[in-house]
């Protein structure tokens, strides 16, 4: 340990007594101060412009891609070869190394010397970086400190991944710069071999494995885990053992085939390693974050914990399908790692990708594109395109034997099994594409057996339609299947029921009567009035110039939607379009709505109309929406749908106030409570509405809040976290202004001069 | 314990497919000076490597101090100080950060080091330098240093590996000196391609030639193989050819310009008495007389021949 010690200790004077380690110390230094400065800078601008900044401020300020970590990263590859290019090729090329062989100390000592050499380097950039995360603390109010140190560690491992990198280079040539340019060259292959060969079964285990892409990321997200610690010293283990055996190899003539051995020992040994840490048993975890926002949700931890046996993932993955890509071959890896905070908490989940190719019936234009092309012979040409070999697809009619897979539109499924149970996991027509942990868990505990909610619509009175996709029905809302937010995606069972020829069945979760077009018959008022009364759970929705078909049912409620039709002037919408702002209580009722009314959203209703109430009933009644006065009012005459402005006339019976357009009703009956929501719109949840792209609206939001307040919160699983507490900064920007002068000039210059003044000195001698 | 510091057999050691040196045996005493002499590529440099350790022979065994450097090199490197070919110094260094580096590196204790170094500065002649850095130093200075390093931690072998290569006459006359007194105490293994050198440091001398020995023997032995057979004659007023080989011992007479002959002789050294007398008796004027060594090219290839 001696001898390493002073190896270090002399590599560390060579290099601080020449002028490289200042230069790259002091480059480094600007660089962060540069990011860290104008970083603050525009945080301190936004929050003196808007009062708030609504995002994490520790993120935005070293973690995001413009954060400090983030842009250090990107081209900290740039600093260690320029250090560790002469490690050990200045020694070979000068002699000195003799001085080493013939001296009593093991090749080890002088490697693990060097190595030890970069590390305390490595860890005084991680002191710079340190300052900026010490200013961060008091820049910051509550920043997440958790994942700086997570972060720092990251950045030091990779440091010293790389100083192992750039020692076996310099060892391999008596050229500094030959060194440095192949130290590059193999950051780049490390970097990128996580993405070669991945369709080859044994191999990608291999290269993913070794590919360094990706490995911090983590970490500087602020989640540790054995896995990447494990292969940071992994990848050092292998470049210190290859440089050792360089070196010996350097100073004897031993057969090819002894050499060869040796670095393939190292290089089996690590691999051996690798594979060892990454089985998920065996993997350690520990979230940094303060709001462990890098470990699942509690609510899924829980549903994981109470599942004993094996899961078994089972994706079908067609070849015809826009989605192949999801499920290819070469997509293994990155599957597993989207399970990793999964296989966390339950590590014998096993996945398997079954490939076929059938119609695609997600794509419109499949048989045109198919032309007179049998279906295989399509195929063929497909896999031939995509470069897969077309055996390992099995043929429409084999893969119709083993399941049925017309429903989910022959497109990427994942089908969950856990004790004889099945479901499917979906993958979804939005940007995130891959299921979140809220539909995950809504599976999982379906796969458990659970009692999942029902919510029945009824239909036989010209109501909308769950099934039909126009503009009015509620197909998106309920069961699209390629629609995240569907409630059937959610964990809820959705169904139609006719009063006049059904019964209501006793464990439903809800009912939903959505605008009928015509009034309820006496039969079927008497039902709805006993399914009320009994306490069931209902949804009522109604209609401007519909008042007629619910207020009778209404009014057994205390509740009663008023004539006229709610306006809002606006210089770019129509003006039936009404925005109504959630209500404090409403928020209550499903987190994601509490951030959703701390922004002040709205939710969108086209012709809506007002209630009025009485709480006097058994009911206790509370506005979910309230309109805004100021631009809205309650139209009584008859309202001109054309370009004209909608004036206010109060000869016509007009009244100006915050109207409630939702409302919700709740009882104890029954030893359970009882919940209703009223609505004085029902398109706020038809497929348009949800689809609304000219207003930033919250209607999904709203409505899946309403369902999730009707089954007491079960359901959609929450996998919310709480918003971040770090959402201030200290400074003005009149002080980020000074210390920009602090940082970016004042520091380095001081560094420069004790540099100027060390070197100097060091010069004379 | 042996009375030999070194104990090499049967050492061979392959470059690539290439033989460098091939079954070299030798014993080396515990002091002196032992002089290696070789030509350009004969195996010198890669003989002492080995023997340093800083380089693993293919095949044979050599001992140091009785300890095979094989199975225990650790131990065995303690006893040596190697200077190789090119000094191994750290130019960015001062010359004290260098030497209590190296002798760190040759496992000196901590409480030893401050004497070792001090004592060997001087012995080198270096302790007015002790802040220098070593890249501003002369190159005579720095070969000191370089021997300095080499027997900081006082090792019973020093190996030295062409020292004066380089060097200024001056230089290498101090060199040389320092060479001498260093040997007082241990064994002291010096190359050279040079023969005088060799002549004027050791008490033994051992040749290498295409990567064997082909000669092994005591500097005065080496001496008899280096005897003069010719001798170089300038004279003002020059007899014939035949008239000076008439004297006596001289076998042939070669004139190599209108003044300057070559006579060979058969080794009888009174024959140089003769020659003055001769010219003094018929007035040849002699104006120059020197005994012409054989070229150090010459004794290798003689004595290749005869190995």
């Amino acid at each position: 340990m001696k001898t390493i010690i002073r190896v270090a200790k002399t590599e560390l004077r060579t290099l601080f007594f020449s002028p490289i380690a200042w230069f790259l110390i002091i480059i480094f230094l600007v660089q962060c101060a540069i990011v860290y400065i104008s970083a603050l800078d525009m945080l301190a601008r936004e929050q003196e412009n808007s009062g708030k900044i609504l995002m994490s401020v520790t993120s935005f300020l070293f973690i995001g891609r413009t954060g400090l970590f983030g842009s250090v990263m990107q081209n900290l590859y740039l600093y260690m070869p320029l250090l560790t290019m002469g490690l050990i090729s200045r020694e070979t090329s000068s002699g000195t190394i003799k001085l080493l062989h013939s001296s009593p100390i093991e090749i080890r000592e002088i490697v693990l010397g060097k190595f030890l050499s970069m590390m305390i380097y490595s860890f005084l950039l991680v002191l710079v970086i340190g300052g900026f995360v010490l200013s961060g603390y008091f820049h910051v109010v509550s920043a997440d400190m958790g994942m700086l140190f997570s972060g720092m560690l990251g950045f030091f491992l990779l440091l010293c991944a790389y100083s192992a990198i750039g020692i076996f280079m310099s060892s391999l040539t008596n050229y500094q710069i030959v060194a440095a340019i192949c130290t590059f060259v193999m950051f780049g292959v490390l970097s990128k071999i996580g993405d070669l060969w991945q369709d080859i079964a044994f191999v990608r285990n291999l290269t993913y494995f070794l590919s360094i892409s990706g490995r911090t990321g983590s970490m500087l997200g602020g989640l540790i885990t054995s896995k990447d610690v494990i292969y940071f010293a992994a990848i050092v283990f292998m470049f210190l053992g290859f440089t050792i055996y360089r070196m010996m190899a350097a100073m004897e003539s031993v057969p090819f085939v002894v050499r060869t051995g040796r670095y393939l020992l190292v290089f089996v040994c690590t691999l051996a390693i690798g594979y060892i840490s990454s089985i998920p048993s065996l993997i350690g975890y520990y979230d940094a974050t303060a709001d462990q926002s890098r470990t699942l949700a509690v609510s899924a931890q829980k549903i994981l914990k109470e599942m004993d046996e094996p899961l078994e993932v089972t994706a079908y993955n067609n070849l015809m399908s826009g989605l192949f890509s999801l499920g290819e071959p070469k997509s293994y890896n990155t599957n597993i790692q989207r399970w990793e905070p999964y296989l966390r908490f339950k590590h014998n989940i096993t996945l398997n990708t079954v490939q076929y190719y059938d119609t695609s019936y997600e794509n419109a234009n499949f048989a045109r594109y198919m032309g007179n092309k049998t279906l295989e012979e399509y195929a063929k040409q497909i896999a031939d395109n995509r470069d897969v070999s077309f055996q390992v697809f099995k043929k429409p009619e084999e893969i119709r034997k083993i399941i049925d897979l017309k429903p989910e539109l022959n497109r990427y499924v994942m089908q969950l099994k856990y004790k004889g149970r099945t479901t499917f996991l979906r993958v979804f027509d939005d940007n995130k594409r891959w299921p979140s942990e809220t539909e995950v868990s809504a599976a999982l505990k379906r796969l458990q057996g659970a009692r999942m909610p029902k919510i029945i619509f009824l239909m036989g009175n010209l109501e909308r339609d769950i099934n039909k996709i126009g503009d009015r029905d509620y197909r998106a809302l309920t069961n699209l299947k390629t629609f995240r937010n569907s409630l059937i995606n959610q964990g809820f069972d959705v169904d139609t029921l006719a009063l006049n020829a059904q019964d209501i069945p006793k464990d439903i979760t809800a009912l939903v009567l959505a605008d009928p077009r015509v009034k309820l018959s006496g039969h079927e008022m008497d039902k709805l009035g006993q399914y009320i009364d009994e306490g069931g759970n209902i949804l009522i929705a109604g209609e401007p110039g519909k008042q007629d078909m619910l207020n009778p049912l209404l009014s057994k409620l205390g509740v009663q939607l008023r004539k006229g039709i709610l306006v809002q002037t606006s210089k770019e919408l129509q003006q039936e379009l009404v925005t109504s702002y959630l209500t404090p209580e409403c928020a209550t009722f499903f987190p994601p709505l509490a951030h959703a009314h701390h922004d002040s959203a709205r939710v969108s209703m086209p012709n809506a109309s007002a209630f009025s109430y009485a709480d006097t009933g058994s009911f206790r009644i509370f506005p979910l929406l309230m309109t805004d006065p100021a631009v809205s009012w309650l139209k009584k005459g008859e309202l001109v749908r054309d370009s004209a402005e909608v004036v206010f006339n109060a000869a016509d019976g007009d009244e100006r106030a915050s109207f409630p357009t939702a409302l919700g009703l709740s009882r104890k009956i029954n030893q359970k409570e009882q919940r209703i929501v009223v609505l004085g719109d029902a398109d706020f949840m038809s497929n348009a509405e949800l689809n609304r792209f000219n207003l930033r609206s919250v209607n999904f939001m709203f409505s899946t809040g309403l369902f999730s307040w009707l089954n007491d919160g079960e359901f959609p699983i929450d996998s919310s976290r709480p918003p971040p507490k770090d959402i201030n900064v200290t400074v003005t920007k009149e002080r980020v202004k000074l210390l920009r002068i602090i940082y970016i000039w004042v520091l380095p210059g001081l560094l420069l001069a004790a540099a100027v003044i060390v070197l100097l000195r060091r010069k004379r001698k | 314990m042996e009375n030999n510091i070194v104990r090499i057999e049967g050492l061979s050691h392959k470059y690539a497919t290439k033989w460098a040196i091939r079954d070299i045996n030798m014993v080396i005493g515990k002091t002196g000076i032992v002089g290696l002499l070789g030509s350009n590529g004969a195996g010198k440099s890669t003989t002492m490597n080995i023997l340093c350790g800083a380089l693993k022979q293919t095949e044979g065994n050599v001992y140091i101090n009785g300890l095979n450097m094989k199975e225990d090199p650790a131990r065995a490197k303690k006893e040596i100080g190697f200077l190789p070919q090119t000094p191994p110094l750290y130019m960015d260094l001062t010359v004290d950060e260098y030497l209590y580096y190296c002798a760190g590196l040759r496992l000196i204790p901590r409480s030893r080091m401050k004497s070792a170094v001090d004592e060997v500065k001087e012995q080198c002649g270096i302790a007015h330098f002790s802040k220098r850095l070593i890249s501003n130093l002369s190159g005579g200075y720095r070969q000191r240093v370089g021997i300095a390093q080499a027997i900081v931690h006082r090792p019973k072998l020093v190996v030295l590996d062409e020292p004066t290569n380089g060097l200024d006459p001056n230089q290498i006359v101090q060199v040389r000196a320092l060479i001498k007194e260093i040997a007082q105490e241990r064994a002291v293994i010096f190359s050279s391609h040079v023969l005088t050198e060799v002549q004027l440091l050791c008490k033994e001398i051992k040749m290498i030639e295409n990567g064997s020995i082909v000669f092994s023997d005591t500097i005065d032995a080496f001496n008899n193989y280096v005897e003069p057979h010719s001798l170089v004659l300038r004279l003002e007023n020059p007899p014939a050819a035949s008239v000076l080989e008439q004297i006596e011992g001289i076998s042939k007479a070669e004139f190599l310009t209108e003044r300057q002959v070559r006579l060979f002789f058969n080794g009888d050294q009174e024959v140089t008495e003769r020659i003055v007398a001769a010219s003094v008796q018929h007035g040849w004027k002699l104006r120059e007389l020197n005994l012409d060594k054989s070229a150090l090219d010459e004794i290798f290839k003689q004595l290749s021949n005869q190995s």
